[in-house]
């Protein structure tokens, strides 16, 4: 069962409602003994990098994290900024990521920030983007972006007058920078991709 | 490269007394129904993003409906847009803990313009929203006004976005009273003379008429947001509550 991380995050109750309408089992985590009965997690984002950080060591979900994903290979889907925080640090913060992917993120350099709307993201054949509208694309909100240094991982891009690092894909790791939670039908098969595919 | 950012087309729905309104010239609402159920409409229609003003939160003072704005963040499956009432930042950052992704301030920057970075500071710029209402003058000017249109600030709009501090706001809103319920058609004037000082994202409201009133702003100025209420949940001569949302082709695919 999938465990959709609450430790404060405004879109759980829409990324939720979305897991309920598809049918996908999921339990909210929101102690550490809820991470017993979970194979892969979710991991949201809330309004800044440093924040986001702040209260997951609050919630003491840092180790048991690590411990899932790095040690026992544990599928993760982190979006919008807890796609961010996958990285090893951030331009908006001081606060260390979680540095599984190695890379950084930095501000976007458009002078109309944030990257707002719907936007189209390259086309790519993947278990996590099966079926899904290429074209239609997603809604994204944003102000930062991901830059994996890896060569081993796989990015999928949109673009807003320069690359945007729409999907990161490493191993059991994933990072959604747009918002699938509002992006109608094409997001709700990010989620039941991320359901069906990821073991 | 071929991704490119599309315009935006997005309802604008007014809540007034636990329902949400129609006005004309920010006046006379009409009930056009139960929250939920509009939004579930919107859902089903794939619509870019939706905005909200409670238009008695500002005026009236009365409080923010929290409890409301939890349900439709939870039912909606596009973005959603609040204001109304938001004089803090404390009160911001509640309302993106309940998932409401943009917060638009409007009077409360007028009377304290400090207020902008205190918000951005705590909810991220990307969320940060300014509305203007404005009124055009006989001088041509627009000038802005509060207090659902009732309150004159004597404020032009063009002085008061060529001053905004821009490090702290993801986008201008410009509300246009005068096209409120009208269906006249946009103030082409308005947004010709505006749209290159806002240097953020910018969004008009007032007057949609049709299709080809949107498509050809999003021809000419894209990637922009249009809002509008009238032309999304009235239709004929009788203004019947029908909603409704012009299809992706109709848009041409938003301006690409």
């Amino acid at each position: 069962m999938i465990g959709l991380i609450n430790y404060g995050s405004g879109n759980i109750s829409a990324i939720a409602n979305i897991l309920d309408i598809a049918n996908i089992p999921y339990t909210l985590v929101n102690k550490l003994e809820d991470f017993k009965d979970v194979n892969k997690l979710i991991l949201p984002g809330v309004s800044s990098f440093d924040r986001t950080m702040e209260l997951l060591e609050g919630k003491n979900f840092i180790s048991v994290l690590h411990n899932l994903v790095v040690e026992r290979k544990v599928p993760i889907m982190g979006i919008c900024v807890g796609m961010q925080i996958l990285f090893e640090g951030s331009d908006e913060g001081y606060k260390p990521g979680l540095g599984w992917i190695a890379g950084s993120v930095i501000k976007l350099s458009n002078e109309r920030t944030p990257h707002l709307g719907w936007n189209s993201i390259d086309n790519i054949s993947h278990n996590i983007t099966y079926d899904v509208d290429f074209k239609k694309g997603f809604y994204f909100l944003h102000s930062y972006k991901c830059m994996p240094s890896e060569e081993n991982v796989i990015s999928v891009n949109s673009n807003y007058d320069e690359p945007i690092c729409a999907i990161v894909i490493k191993d059991n790791i994933v990072g959604i920078q747009f918002h699938p939670e509002k992006s109608h039908s094409n997001g709700v098969k990010i989620f039941s991709n991320f359901h069906n595919y990821y073991q | 490269m071929s991704s490119q950012l599309r315009s935006r087309f997005i309802p604008v729905l007014l809540y007034s007394n636990k329902g949400f309104v129609k006005t004309f010239n920010f006046k006379d609402p009409k009930y056009l129904g139960d929250p939920i159920n509009v939004i579930k409409i919107f859902n089903e229609k794939n619509v870019d993003e939706i905005t909200i003003f409670d238009i008695e939160a500002s005026s009236k003072g009365t409080k923010i409906d929290f409890d409301l704005l939890k349900r439709v963040s939870r039912e909606s499956r596009m973005p959603v847009c609040y204001g109304g009432g938001v004089k803090d930042a404390d009160t911001a950052e509640k309302l993106v803990s309940i998932g409401i992704e943009k917060i638009s301030l409007n009077s409360g920057i007028i009377e304290d313009p400090t207020l902008i970075e205190r918000i951005a500071n705590r909810i991220g710029k990307q969320s940060v929203v300014i509305t203007l209402d404005v009124k055009r003058k006989w001088t041509g000017a627009y000038e802005i006004c509060t207090q659902n249109g009732r309150r004159n600030t004597g404020i032009t709009l063009a002085s008061f976005l060529e001053e905004l501090d821009y490090n702290f706001i993801g986008e201008v809103c410009v509300n246009n009273i005068d096209r409120d319920g009208t269906n006249l058609g946009y103030d082409l004037n308005l947004i010709k003379k505006h749209y290159g000082l806002i240097k953020s994202h910018a969004t008009f409201i007032g007057g949609c008429q049709s299709a080809e009133d949107i498509t050809h702003i999003f021809d000419k100025y894209g990637p922009i947001g249009l809002g509008a209420s009238s032309f999304v949940v009235l239709k004929g001569k009788f203004k019947a509550v029908l909603i409704s949302y012009p299809s992706t082709e109709l848009l041409k695919f938003h301006g690409i």
